[in-house]
């Protein structure tokens, strides 16, 4: 395996996070070394530094950039995937924005599942709304699960899950919101039905436009698969979205603010979130 | 695994420049004068470094892209946390009205790189003192 | 829509239609739109709807763009000068022409924005702006001059490099010139270096720094005993510069002689260092002397550190050594281990 000296790995770092968004510290150089001598091994280079040139000099449309990023991203989805950020929007953001919207008499609250997958991560949000905010149900409440991929689409509404998908929901949530059924769980229709299924293509600008009025926008893991200006694009129409006073959470190792200034940071705790003032 | 109480007592600097070479020269010159270092990219990581580890001091530059120092700047000062948290810029750009302009935005001194490290580390040690 | 339509939605009054405005002409990329956009960029507040400005003059394909765009270059505004600077440093070559004659007839601060933009760029026709770069009066645009050369990889301004390190250049042009050295240096280059810094100890930590960088890619199993001994009397941040540059010169040699307390020192920092990093680095310059049985049952010991980079760096470093039995201690070791990735390295 090629040596990736400790320099190589904090520059080739630093051009993964300009470029990805991805943030990888120190402890990840072992993982970052294996992952890009395969990448090398596939490119036929045998010296880290000219693979360090190629990204930062000859991949103008950041092909290089995406074959990395499959490798050292992980596909999976499960419910409660990330918990960390979700603490952060059921202990702070979902409080916060619900506080405000009832001292102005609103009564809606609409959240956006971007690049939803087969729906564990919208069911997760609806899981998290129905517990910290009870009177949900009185409420014009609605989560949008949007994703290109019909077949994942279908998987989301029908709500059934097997063992990996449900294995990090806490316990007490798992009898409150689910319903085993064999060796798998359906998501119990009283929390499904605050989920609403959505053909989008994050590329379509015009069907990205009709987008709006959100309170909160995920859209987990989905952009690091994008090319520099898709990315600025799609984020920027997360922002006309996006109400004021609203969050959007990208990956938790994705930083917003590599891709626009345009939401401000704030601080929760132990958790940092971009919001639209 | 006892470290000596010298340790504790050292300021943390945060170095915002989105040159590599720079934040490596200045970080050097830093620690050599008994300072720990954070460092940023820029502004928008800037404020994600500042708002995850406490700091002492900033040292920025104006000029980067997606978020220049003077932004960075404004929005620190904007938080009632920071609104004495020393900020020095670092930059390239020599005239008056830029110093005005960082004075403005609310920045506690600015110099002009190159700095020479001793000027740098006396403007640092001079400036956290009087805190 | 017509243009026309397209620069009155850029007047709206409401934020999200000036975005999508902004947009749409992008993507009509047509020259037309460039002073449409330009003109509203002078007068819009929200940074939202002047970031969609500038991805629309990325969009746009025809010279009026860069054009365009090297006029922001003068903003008084820090953040449409440095967006200018994204817009064209992603036109690649074809900007170079205009950032030519900016070098030309531009104040300071523009020069030095030209070589910002050069950073990103690595196409051939930028010789002349860079050779006035270096032989011009502002060290910050020879700075960057410098650190875009060594990154790019242009040899041929090899010999320059070399001559501006000398007592009068600035400490940091001469720090800049290490470091693309590293990139573009030649074994000859060492002497250039060396005739410049021919007391190590005097060298202060901001220079010292690059010193090792460059001789870590440019020196040979010559340079290691000096490095090895800045260990013990050089401040603890530089000992990650110190290991990379051992870790890299004694790949070179067939056995670096292990001088005075390198070896206890070495074990004192896998134990006590400062990170976990620093910890890894100084298992990997132990690795040097596996074959040592001291050394060997060290290294098997950092098997089971409470440290995983340490853990990763027993493994990689054994099996570059190769030592007989190898196979059976890692397979003990996969027996305890729960960590994934010293697994994966345990079980390759």
């Amino acid at each position: 395996m090629p040596d990736l000296t400790v320099e190589q790995f904090q520059s080739l770092s630093q051009v993964i996070y300009q470029k990805l968004g991805l943030h990888f510290d120190d402890k990840k150089i072992y993982f970052l070394k294996t992952r890009v001598a395969k990448r090398m091994a596939a490119l036929g280079l045998l010296d880290p530094k000219e693979y360090l040139f190629m990204v930062r000099y000859a991949d103008p449309d950041g092909v290089e950039m995406q074959a990395l990023a499959n490798l050292v991203t992980t596909n999976e989805t499960y419910m409660f995937r990330e918990y960390d950020q979700l603490q952060a929007f059921a202990n702070h953001c979902l409080p916060e924005v619900l506080s405000a919207k009832q001292a102005r008499g609103e009564k809606t609250l609409r959240i956006w599942s971007a690049g939803c997958s087969s729906g564990e991560e919208p069911y997760t949000l609806a899981m998290i709304v129905q517990e910290v905010f009870p009177q949900a149900q009185s409420w014009d409440c609605g989560i949008t699960a949007t994703d290109i991929d019909e077949n994942m689409l279908r998987k989301a509404a029908a709500a059934r899950y097997g063992c990996r998908s449900v294995n990090e929901v806490p316990e007490e949530y798992r009898a409150k919101y689910l319903i085993e059924d064999g060796d798998e769980y359906v998501v119990r229709r009283r929390t499904a039905s605050l989920v609403q299924t959505l053909h989008l293509n994050l590329h379509d600008r015009m069907a990205m436009r009709a987008m709006r009025g959100y309170d909160f926008i995920f859209c987990r893991n989905v952009l690091i698969y994008f090319d520099d200006l898709s990315r600025k694009a799609v984020v920027d129409h997360f922002y006309n979205a996006l109400n004021r006073g609203g969050y959007v959470f990208l990956g938790h190792s994705e930083s917003i603010g590599r891709v626009t200034t345009a939401f401000k940071l704030k601080r929760f705790e132990d958790h940092l979130v971009y919001g639209k003032d | 695994m006892a470290r000596i109480s010298a340790v504790e007592t050292k300021k943390t600097i945060l170095i915002v420049d989105d040159s590599e070479f720079v934040r490596s020269y200045h970080s050097y010159i830093l620690e050599q004068a008994h300072y720990q270092v954070i460092t940023a990219v820029d502004g928008s990581d800037g404020l994600e470094q500042l708002y995850t580890n406490p700091c002492d001091m900033v040292l920025t530059d104006i000029n980067m892209i997606n978020m220049d120092g003077y932004e960075f700047i404004r929005r620190v000062r904007a938080d009632g946390k920071y609104r004495s948290l020393p900020i020095i810029i670092v930059s390239t750009e020599s005239e008056a009205k830029d110093k005005m302009k960082g004075f403005e935005a609310g920045a506690n001194l600015y110099l002009v790189k190159p700095s020479s490290p001793e000027t740098m580390v006396e403007n640092i040690r001079m400036l956290l003192a009087g805190d | 829509m017509s243009l026309k339509e397209y620069a009155e939605k850029l007047n709206s009054a409401d934020e999200a239609d000036r975005i999508y405005a902004a947009e749409d002409i992008g993507y009509w990329n047509t020259p037309e739109g460039v002073p449409v956009l330009l003109d509203r960029l002078g007068k819009e507040p929200s940074r939202a709807v002047r970031d969609a400005i500038f991805q629309a003059l990325i969009r746009i394909d025809a010279g009026a763009a860069i054009e365009g765009s090297i006029g922001l270059l003068g903003s008084e505004d820090p953040q449409i000068r440095n967006q200018a600077v994204d817009v064209l440093r992603r036109k690649g070559a074809r900007s170079i022409p205009a950032l030519t004659a900016v070098m030309r007839d531009g104040d300071q601060d523009m020069r030095k924005l030209v070589l910002d933009i050069l950073s990103g760029i690595q196409a051939s026709g930028a010789g002349e702006i860079y050779a006035a770069a270096l032989s011009g009066k502002d060290a910050n645009v020879a700075i960057t001059a410098v650190e875009n050369l060594g990154r790019i990889r242009a040899g041929e301004f090899r010999s320059r490099i070399e001559d501006l390190l000398q007592a009068g250049s600035h400490p940091m042009l001469i720090g800049a010139c290490l470091e693309a050295l590293v990139g573009i240096g030649h074994e000859s280059s060492l002497g250039a270096i060396r005739r410049c810094f021919p007391d190590l100890a005097a060298l202060p930590d901001f220079l010292l720094a690059s010193y090792l960088k460059a001789t870590a890619a440019l020196g040979s199993a010559r340079e290691f005993a000096e490095v090895a001994s800045l260990l013990a009397v050089r401040g603890p941040h530089l000992r990650p510069a110190i290991l990379s540059a051992l870790i890299a010169l004694g790949s070179r040699c067939p056995q670096p002689d292990p001088a005075g307390n390198l070896l206890p020192a070495l074990r004192a920092l896998v134990d006590d260092g400062d990170s976990p990093l620093c910890r890894y680095q100084a298992v990997r310059v132990l690795g040097f002397w596996a074959a040592r049985d001291d050394v060997y049952g060290f290294l098997v010991s950092c098997l089971s550190s409470t440290e995983r980079l340490v853990r990763l760096g027993a493994v990689e470093t054994l099996r570059a050594a190769e030592p007989a039995g190898l196979e059976t201690v890692l397979a003990a070791r996969a027996l305890e281990e729960s960590d994934e990735e010293v697994l994966q390295a345990l079980s390759c």
